[in-house]
C-alpha cells in the first residue's frame, strides 16, 4: 500500500482524535470564555447533527428544528418551575413530548404530501409554535420570556451547576446525538433510510415501508433537538419566543449542507466554519457576515456535497489508486 | 500539546497580558457589547455610537483626573449579532480581559437578559438599556447594573397628567405591539390614565412586525374614543397614525409613548392632537444651544444624519460622562461599588439633566412635545 | 356590523393583492422553474429601497416603480447566471445558497441604507368614501396596480409564444427542450421576470408600509406559502391564494387576536395542504419534489 493510501485511511481517525482532544481543551485549563464557546459549539453541533438525520440521511426537508429546540427549552423550564421536576427528569419528559408532537405533525405531512410540502407544513408549525409562545402569557410569559434561575442538579457527586458542568452536559448531548446517528447509519434501518432518500419508488419496491422510515427519522431528530434545548435554558438564564424562530432552522440547514449532508462529521465541521469565520476575521463585524455569506455560496457551487463530502471523495481516491466508483455516501 | 505544555502556554499568555496592562497603566479599558448587525442593530448601533462619541470627547480633552493622575479610555467592542447566545459569547470574551470592569450596551431584552445576568454574576459595572433590565434592578446581584433609558413607571407620572390636560381626552384606547415593553407600559399608564379621570375601554396588542394595521384599528372604531395611546417606535406609530386617518371614525388625538414628534407632525393637518415624550431633548426641533451643538458633533462623529433612534445615543452619551465624573469624585477607576454609589447620588447637568435612583433606574427630566391645532410646543416636566 | 364585515373584507383584499404580487414572482421561479430562491424576499426589500430613493431624490414614485422592477430584473439575471443556474432544482442547495445571498444582501443593505425604518410619501394620500365604507386611497391604487400587473402577466403567459414556452417548461423540462424551447434562455428570462415582480411588489409595499433592511422574511414566507396553497406553478391559484390569505389575516386580526396575525395564514395553509394536497388550483404532476 502506498504511503498516501495509509495516510488517507488514517485521516478520519485522526479527525476523531482531534475532536476528542478539542473536547478536553475547555475542560482543563481553559478560560470561562473558552468553556462557554466550547458549550456553544457542542450544542450547535449536536443540534446540526440531529437535523442531519432527517435532512441529510432521510433527505426530508424539515423546517421545524428550531421550534423543537425552543420547545425543549420551554417544556423543561415549565416542568421544572411548575411541576417540580428535576432538570434531569425534565430531559426525557421534554423529549417524549417533542416526539409525540413530531408524530402528530409528521404523520399527515409525510403521509399525504412529503417533499417540499413537508418543508412548508413543518415551517408553518414552527411559526405557530413561536406565536403560541409569544401569546400564551400565563404559561410561557409571552413576549416577556422566562427568566431561568435553576441549574442542573448534582449527579453522582459531580457538580453540574457551574459553567464547566454545563459544558460536560453539552458534550454528552453531542456524543449521544453522534452515537444515535452513528448506529442508525450502520443499521439496516439507516441503509433503508438512505435508499428512501435516493429513490422512494425503488425503495418501496424493495419492501421498505417508506412512510414509517421517514416518520421514525423525523420523530428521533425532533426529540434530539428538544433534548439539546433543555440545556439552553439554564445556560442562557433566559428564554424568549425568538428562540423558536425559523431563521435559526435556516442557519442550521446551512450548517449541515456546508459541512456535508449525510455525513457524520459534516455538521461538526459546518458548525466550526459557521461560528469560526466571523470570529477569526479581523474586520468590521458587518463585513464578517458578508464574507461568511460569500463562503456559503462558494461552497454550495464548488462543492455541493459539502466540505466533508468532498474530503471523503478525495480520501477514497487516495485509498484506491484506480478511479473509484461513484462516491459512496453516508460514511464518516 | 500536552496538558502541562498547554498550561505553560497559558501562563505565558497571561504574563503577556499582565505586561501590557503594566505598560498602559494610564488607560481604563471599557467593554462594549451591542447588536451591531441583525434586526436589533437599529437600536444598538446609535447607543454604541453615543458611548464611543462620549469617550472620544473625554480622551480628546486629555482624559479624566483621578487622584492627580490622568487616565484615558480605550474601548473594546463585541458584536451580539442580535442573538442571545452571541451576546453572551461577546460578554464572555470581554470578561476574559481582567482589565475590563465596565461594560456598556444592549437595548433589546432577548440578548440583554442573559448578558446582564452574566455581568451581574461577574461583578461588572454594567449600563444597559433593555426593558426587562428593570425587572433585575434592585435584586441581589444587580447592585452594579444601571438602566440608562427612563423607566415607564417614572416617565408616565409626568407624561399622563400633562397629556390628558393638554389634549383634553376622556376616553382612550391603548394599542401596543405584543412585546416585553408593552406589558410594563400598560401596567404603568392604565392606572394613571384612570386616575386622571379617563376611561380605558380597550387595550389591544398586535404582532410586533405588523405593517397593516387596518383590521386591528377597526376594533377601535365606534367606541366613541377621543384618544389613542400607542407606541413604541416611530415606524409603527407613523403607520398607525396614517392608517387611522385613512380609515376614519377613529380618535384623532394621540398619546405617543416614544421620543419623537415626527409621526404626528407629518400628519398634522389630518389629526387634532399628538403628544410625545422627549425623553432626551427634542432632537428634531432642538431649541437649546447645547442640544444643537450636540447634534452637530454627533453628525460629525458618526457621519450620519439624525434618525428617530438617535436619542438612544444621547442617553448613553450623558451616562458615560456621569460615570467618568463618578470616577473622579471617588478617586478610583477600579472601586466599582464606590463608583456605582457615586453615580446613584449624582444629579448631572449634561446635554440633559439626569440622575439614577437607588436601584439604578434612570430618571431624566423629560420634555413633553405637544402638537395642537397645527402648532408645536413643549412643556418641561420636572423629574420628581 | 354588516358594514364592518364588508370593510374588513375590503381591507383583506387590498393587502392580499400585495401578497399576490409576491406570490406570482415566487410561483414563476419556484413553482414553474423549480428553483427555491429564499432570497426572493430580499429583492422585495431592495425594490422598496429603489422606490424610497427615487421618491426622496425627487424622481417620483412612478419612475421609482419602474426602476425597482427593472433593477431587480437585472439583479435576478445576474444571480441566475452566477448562482442559481448551477443549483437549479436541488432544493437544499437552493436554500443554502440563498442563505449565503441573504447574508450578503442584508448586511450590505444595512451598511448602505442604515438599519433604521424608512417611509416615503405615496402618490395618493387620504381616503375615499364608497358605499358607506371609508377606504385608503393609496391602498385602492395599489390594488388596481396589482390587478393590472398580474392581469397583464397572465395574458403574457397565455397568449404569447414566449409565455407558452414558459408553461411548457413548467410542465415538462425535457419535453419542452425536445420541441425546441431554449431551456437556458427561458430559465434566465423567467428568473428575471420573477425578480422584476418582486421589485415592483417592494415599491408598492413601500408606498404603504415602513421598510427596513430586515423586512424580507415575511413577504418571502407568505409568497412561498401562497405558491403551494395556490397549487405549484399556477398563476391564478397564487393570486387567489394571496387574496384568501389577506382575508384570513384581516378577519383573524379584526375579530380574534391581532397579536396572532401571521398564525391565521399558517393554520389556513396546514388545513389546505392536508385536504387539498395539490393546492387550490393545482394540477397533479407539476409538483416537483
Amino acid at each position: 500500500m502506498k504511503p498516501i493510501a495509509l495516510v488517507a485511511r488514517a485521516l478520519p481517525y485522526v479527525g476523531w482524535l482531534l475532536l476528542a482532544a478539542l473536547i478536553f481543551v475547555p475542560a482543563y485549563g481553559g478560560s470561562r470564555y473558552l468553556v462557554y464557546i466550547g458549550t456553544l459549539i457542542a450544542l450547535q453541533a449536536a443540534l446540526a447533527t440531529s437535523l442531519n438525520l432527517i435532512v441529510g440521511y432521510a433527505g426530508q426537508f424539515a423546517m421545524s428544528h428550531a421550534a423543537f429546540y425552543g420547545f425543549g427549552a420551554y417544556a423543561s423550564a415549565i416542568l421544572i418551575n411548575s411541576a417540580g421536576l428535576t432538570f434531569w427528569w425534565s430531559i426525557p419528559a421534554a423529549m417524549l413530548a417533542a416526539a409525540a408532537i413530531a408524530a402528530i405533525i409528521g404523520y399527515p405531512a409525510l403521509r399525504y404530501t412529503g417533499g417540499v410540502y413537508l418543508a412548508l407544513i413543518t415551517f408553518a408549525f414552527g411559526e405557530l409554535a413561536r406565536l403560541t409562545a409569544a401569546n400564551w402569557q400565563d404559561v410561557t410569559g409571552g413576549p416577556m420570556g422566562m427568566r431561568i434561575t435553576y441549574a442542573p442538579e448534582a449527579l453522582f457527586g459531580f457538580n453540574f451547576a457551574n459553567s464547566r458542568g454545563m459544558y460536560w452536559i453539552a458534550v454528552a448531548m453531542l456524543l449521544v446525538t453522534l452515537a444515535v446517528v452513528f448506529f442508525i447509519q450502520r443499521s439496516r434501518f439507516g441503509r433503508a433510510l438512505i435508499a428512501v432518500r435516493e429513490d422512494e419508488v425503488l425503495a418501496s419496491f424493495l419492501g421498505i415501508d417508506v412512510m414509517r422510515h421517514k416518520m421514525i427519522a423525523y420523530v428521533i431528530s425532533s426529540a434530539l433537538a428538544a433534548m439539546v434545548g433543555t440545556l439552553y435554558a439554564p445556560m442562557m438564564s433566559f428564554i424568549s419566543p425568538e428562540l423558536l424562530s425559523v431563521h435559526e432552522t435556516i442557519s442550521l440547514v446551512g450548517i449541515v449542507i456546508l459541512g456535508g449532508a449525510g455525513t457524520l462529521a459534516g455538521p461538526i465541521v459546518g458548525t466550526f466554519v459557521f461560528l469560526g469565520i466571523p470570529e477569526l476575521l479581523r474586520i468590521e463585524s458587518l463585513y464578517r457576515l458578508v464574507v461568511l455569506g460569500v463562503v456559503i455560496v462558494l461552497v454550495v457551487l464548488l462543492m455541493p456535497q459539502g466540505i466533508v463530502g468532498v474530503a471523503n471523495r478525495v480520501l477514497k481516491r487516495w485509498q484506491r489508486p484506480k478511479p473509484a466508483p461513484p462516491p459512496a455516501e453516508a460514511e464518516n | 500539546m500536552t496538558v502541562s505544555g498547554l498550561k505553560l502556554w497559558l501562563l505565558a499568555a497571561a504574563a503577556s497580558v499582565a505586561l501590557n496592562a503594566a505598560a498602559s497603566a494610564q488607560t481604563v479599558k471599557i467593554g462594549m457589547v451591542n447588536s451591531l448587525t441583525g434586526p436589533h442593530a437599529s437600536f444598538d448601533l446609535p447607543a454604541a455610537e453615543g458611548v464611543q462619541m462620549a469617550f472620544d470627547e473625554i480622551n480628546k480633552k486629555g482624559g479624566i483626573t483621578v487622584k492627580g493622575k490622568k487616565y484615558t479610555f480605550t474601548l473594546v467592542s463585541e458584536d451580539a449579532q442580535s442573538k442571545p447566545e452571541l451576546a453572551v459569547s461577546g460578554a464572555q470574551k470581554l470578561l476574559r480581559d481582567d482589565d475590563i470592569k465596565v461594560v456598556f450596551g444592549i437595548l433589546t431584552s432577548g440578548p440583554g437578559m442573559p448578558a446582564a445576568t452574566l455581568f451581574g454574576k461577574s461583578d461588572i459595572l454594567y449600563f444597559g438599556g433593555f426593558t426587562l433590565l428593570d425587572t433585575l434592578l434592585g435584586k441581589p446581584g444587580f447592585e452594579l447594573a444601571f438602566r440608562t433609558l427612563d423607566a415607564d413607571s417614572v416617565v408616565s407620572k409626568s407624561f399622563v397628567p400633562t397629556s390628558v390636560k393638554e389634549l383634553g381626552v376622556k376616553k382612550v384606547g391603548i394599542l401596543l405591539p405584543n412585546e416585553d415593553v408593552s406589558r410594563s407600559i400598560v401596567a404603568a399608564y392604565k392606572p394613571l390614565l384612570e386616575g386622571a379621570g379617563v376611561t380605558v375601554p380597550i387595550v389591544e396588542y398586535f404582532q410586533p412586525d405588523t405593517s397593516d394595521f387596518a383590521p386591528v384599528l377597526r376594533k377601535f372604531q365606534n367606541m366613541e374614543l377621543d384618544g389613542l395611546l400607542t407606541g413604541t417606535n416611530d415606524a409603527m406609530v407613523e403607520a398607525i397614525v396614517r392608517q387611522s386617518t385613512e380609515l376614519g371614525n377613529l380618535p384623532k388625538k394621540f398619546l405617543y409613548r416614544g421620543g419623537s414628534g415626527a409621526p404626528g407632525i407629518k400628519y398634522s393637518k389630518q389629526i387634532d392632537g399628538f403628544v410625545w415624550q422627549i425623553l432626551t431633548r427634542d432632537l428634531d426641533y432642538a431649541s437649546e444651544n447645547k442640544v444643537k451643538e450636540w447634534i452637530e458633533r454627533y453628525k460629525a462623529f458618526t457621519k450620519k444624519d439624525m434618525s428617530p433612534n438617535t436619542y438612544w445615543a444621547l442617553t448613553f452619551y450623558d451616562t458615560v460622562f456621569m460615570m467618568a465624573k463618578a470616577m473622579e469624585q471617588v478617586g478610583s477607576v477600579t472601586d466599582l461599588k464606590a463608583i456605582a454609589a457615586s453615580i446613584k447620588g449624582m444629579r448631572y447637568d449634561g446635554v440633559r439633566t439626569m440622575r439614577f435612583d437607588k436601584d439604578g433606574r434612570a430618571q431624566a427630566d423629560i420634555d413633553i412635545g405637544i402638537l395642537k391645532d397645527g402648532k408645536i410646543s413643549s412643556v418641561r416636566a420636572p423629574f420628581e | 356590523m354588516l358594514l364592518d364585515i364588508a370593510q374588513t373584507a375590503v381591507d383583506g383584499l387590498m393587502v392580499g393583492g400585495l401578497y399576490a404580487t409576491v406570490a406570482v414572482g415566487v410561483t414563476l421561479v419556484f413553482g414553474i422553474m423549480g428553483i427555491l430562491n429564499f432570497a426572493h424576499g430580499q429583492m422585495v426589500m431592495l425594490g422598496a429601497y429603489v422606490a424610497f430613493y427615487s421618491v426622496t431624490t425627487g424622481l417620483g414614485f412612478w419612475p421609482g416603480l419602474a426602476l425597482a422592477a427593472l433593477s431587480m430584473a437585472l439583479f435576478g439575471l445576474i444571480l441566475e447566471r452566477l448562482i442559481f443556474r448551477h443549483t437549479l432544482t436541488d432544493h437544499m442547495a437552493g436554500l443554502t445558497v440563498s442563505l449565503g445571498i441573504i447574508m450578503v444582501v442584508e448586511h450590505l443593505a444595512s451598511a448602505v441604507f442604515t438599519p433604521d425604518h424608512r417611509t416615503f410619501d405615496p402618490p395618493l394620500a387620504g381616503s375615499v368614501r364608497f358605499a358607506g365604507m371609508t377606504l385608503s386611497a393609496q391602498r385602492l391604487l395599489v390594488l388596481a396596480l396589482v390587478l393590472l400587473l398580474v392581469g397583464a402577466f397572465y395574458l403574457f403567459l397565455q397568449r404569447t409564444r414566449f409565455g407558452k414556452a414558459i408553461r411548457a417548461m413548467g410542465q415538462n423540462r425535457t419535453g419542452a427542450a425536445l420541441v425546441g424551447v431554449q431551456i437556458t434562455h427561458v430559465t434566465a428570462a423567467v428568473f428575471a421576470i420573477g425578480s422584476a415582480m418582486a421589485g415592483a411588489a417592494g415599491a408598492l409595499y413601500g408606498s404603504l408600509f415602513a421598510i427596513t433592511p430586515y423586512m424580507a422574511a415575511a413577504p418571502l414566507m407568505k409568497g412561498l406559502i401562497l405558491t403551494v396553497l395556490g397549487g405549484l406553478g399556477s398563476v391564478p391559484g397564487a393570486v387567489a391564494a394571496g387574496f384568501l390569505l389577506g382575508l384570513a389575516e384581516s378577519f383573524g386580526s379584526r375579530y380574534l387576536s391581532a397579536s396572532f396575525r401571521d398564525g391565521y395564514g399558517f393554520v389556513l395553509m396546514i388545513v389546505a395542504l392536508l385536504y387539498f394536497p395539490t393546492g387550490l388550483f393545482g394540477v397533479r404532476g407539476t409538483a416537483r419534489v
